[in-house]
């Protein structure tokens, strides 16, 4: 037999190797479930709030923020949305925040956003009543783009 | 020739244990993803469940509407009428829930959702009414049979539907559009085109679904109303809203503004110029909307948050007051207040003469560090001013009210107020607030009709009251 003097034993290359993909896969695996289960403690309905505003609305100015904050406030009352803040926000397919996940992210009371959602609590209302909004250069719904547009602001128009 | 040998037979070993690694690398993957695919099949079966579920439930609903509008108009005592309404309301309720839980894709079904809504919300409103008579006038028995001629269509929709799905013939994931579908309630993305779903044809049987007014939160006469402030004031130029914004910030903030700049116009309920103020920081933000009508500012926002608290509650207090005074905006009264990130946003009522008219609300928000205003809202104020309020006599004096309370509540004070009802009604009432069971609360009884209007609860802390 010849025999073949590697650096390293068979044995240990194929444990090395083995382990590698196992990590990868399980680490490919983990990234789409946590993204689902990130846990949520107990929130105010501000803190929701903000969490959902910040990942609709992250990059847009104060104003913008509130109004997307009020947005989801005047669906409260709105007769064809649910009663809730809570209910709004996780009406499936509302919001893309939701969707995928970014709501999880905690958001500090010291932020904009929060600073945003408080004021929109309090009736500040930029949007003009709005129950709608959208990202014309992204959205693609037709109906949406049919209907008259109250505000623009930032990225975002809102609409009823 | 012997060295090219061993060279080969090495490289062919390399190649086995190359071989072999490969094998058990591919093996692993193989167990991961089947591993993988059983895990995102119970999601999708569990997923699947909860849709069923909420459609299931929401057919369970509506059919039980059916059932109860059909009754409504057939009892003939209040007694039973209040029954079978709390139980339309109740209902109705659950049967929104419900629908809010399906995920939706191409369809809008706002009709329907509307339809449900004011169903519950009208029966609601006639259990608070028909007290002194047990009969219902024509306008009422029409609109509930109207109403129950819907709920009878929606039922029968929903209900094949539901025997579509028994039957295999539609799926779930058709009407909850889990293929991927866009929903028209999606906002801020982009969204693929779904197909047209069996949804849509109830919606579609709700176009005609004429505009319901009544006494309530949700009825549509809310969509449509008109800001009595200014109504039948002039419009005033861009140019001249411009100034009257720059006028009114420069007494807000007592900093110099750099510019202000046009950002649109707002065309809502109220029409509105826009305008972004620019001061020396840059992380500063500040929007003012001023009305179209009559130039009145009707929100301010900034996003300034004050490092520090070098004023009282009172001191601020007294500042928004000098402030609202200076903008001609006269006879206001502090309320209540809340504290947030070191500034404090006060909610001022108007008075006329001695009585609160709580619809005309103004809101002011101070930094506590130098009294600057950082935040106005005068929504409520500019929909429902008027300088005078025609109002009716009260039919009954304090004392009487007094002893028209429960008698355990240690009643502190006793006062006049216009407060709004849900569906923008104003009630001339009595005040009283007082302390019950170690709670505070804030009673209104009607002053023509000594109707308990309202009970709200009042959590006071150092941050502010809330009222519940």
């Amino acid at each position: 037999m010849i025999n073949i003097k590697t650096k390293y034993s068979t044995s240990s290359v194929i444990l090395v190797l083995g382990l590698l993909v196992l990590f990868i896969a399980i680490a490919i695996s983990k990234i789409s479930i946590t993204g689902i289960w990130a846990a949520t403690p107990n929130v105010s309905e501000t803190q929701l709030l903000a969490r959902c505003v910040n990942g609709e609305a992250r990059g847009e100015p104060y104003n913008g923020q509130v109004a997307v904050a009020a947005v989801i406030l005047n669906r409260i009352k709105h007769s064809s949305f649910p009663k809730t803040i809570s209910g709004i926000i996780y009406q499936p397919g509302a919001f893309t925040a939701v969707k995928d996940g970014q709501i999880n992210t905690p958001i500090q009371t010291s932020s904009n956003v929060y600073k945003a959602c408080a004021a929109a609590m309090n009736g500040s209302d930029p949007s003009g009543g709005a129950t709608y909004y959208y990202n014309p250069k992204t959205a693609t719904n037709n109906w949406i783009k049919t209907r008259p547009i109250i505000k623009t602001i930032g990225n975002h128009v809102f609409t009823n | 020739m012997d060295r090219n040998l061993n060279m080969k037979i090495k490289t062919w070993n390399v190649n086995k244990i190359l071989f072999r690694v490969l094998i058990l690398a591919l093996s692993i993957l193989v167990i991961v993803g089947i591993y993988q695919f059983r895990q995102v099949r119970a999601f999708q079966i569990t997923q699947t469940n909860s849709q069923k579920r909420a459609f299931f439930e929401l057919a369970t609903h509506i059919s039980n509407i059916d059932s109860y509008m059909s009754k409504v108009t057939l009892a003939s005592t209040n007694y039973q009428r209040n029954i079978i309404a709390s139980s339309l309301w109740q209902e109705s309720a659950m049967a929104q829930t419900a629908l809010s839980q399906l995920p939706l894709s191409n369809t809008n079904l706002d009709n329907t959702q509307r339809f449900l809504s004011q169903v519950g919300d009208y029966c609601y409103g006639l259990t608070k009414q028909v007290t002194t008579t047990n009969h219902l006038t024509p306008e009422e028995i029409a609109t509930l049979d109207q109403l129950s001629e819907r709920a009878t269509n929606l039922n029968a929709k929903i209900q094949e539907m539901q025997n579509d799905i028994y039957s295999g013939k539609l799926k779930i994931s058709d009407i909850a559009g889990s293929k991927g579908g866009s929903s028209k309630k999606a906002v801020g993305a982009a969204q693929q085109d779904a197909n047209i779903n069996d949804l849509s044809s109830i919606e579609k049987s709700f176009s005609d679904y004429p505009s319901l007014i009544y006494d309530g939160p949700f009825s549509d006469h809310l969509n449509r109303r008109e800001a009595e402030l200014i109504k039948d004031k002039p419009e005033v130029s861009a140019d001249e809203a411009s100034r009257i914004a720059s006028k009114f910030l420069t007494n807000a903030i007592n900093k110099p503004i750099s510019n202000i700049t046009r950002a649109g116009d707002s065309n809502g309920n109220i029409g509105t110029y826009d305008f972004q103020v620019n001061t020396n920081d840059k992380n500063r933000q500040i929007t003012v909307s001023v009305t179209k009508k009559g130039g009145q500012v009707l929100l301010v926002l900034d996003n300034y948050t004050p490092s520090e608290v070098k004023l009282s509650d009172s001191e601020a207090i007294d500042k928004a007051k000098k402030f609202l005074d200076s903008q001609g905006i006269d006879d206001m009264e502090e309320n209540y207040f809340q504290k947030e990130g070191n500034t404090i946003t006060i909610n001022f009522a108007y008075k006329q003469d001695y009585i609160t008219m709580y619809p005309d609300l103004v809101k002011v928000e101070i930094a506590l560090d130098d009294g600057s205003i950082v935040g106005y809202e005068a929504r409520g104020y500019i929909m429902c001013h008027k300088e005078k309020r025609d109002l009716p006599a009260p039919k009954f004096s304090e004392a009487n009210v007094r002893s028209k309370v429960n008698q355990n509540m240690k009643v502190s004070s006793i006062k006049m107020a216009v407060i709004p009802l849900e569906s923008a009604k104003e009630i001339l009432c009595y005040e009283i607030k007082g302390n019950y069971r170690n709670k505070d609360y804030l009673l209104y009884i009607n002053a023509t009709n000594g109707n308990e209007e309202k009970l709200l609860q009042l959590l006071i802390s150092p941050q502010g009251t809330l009222t519940i």
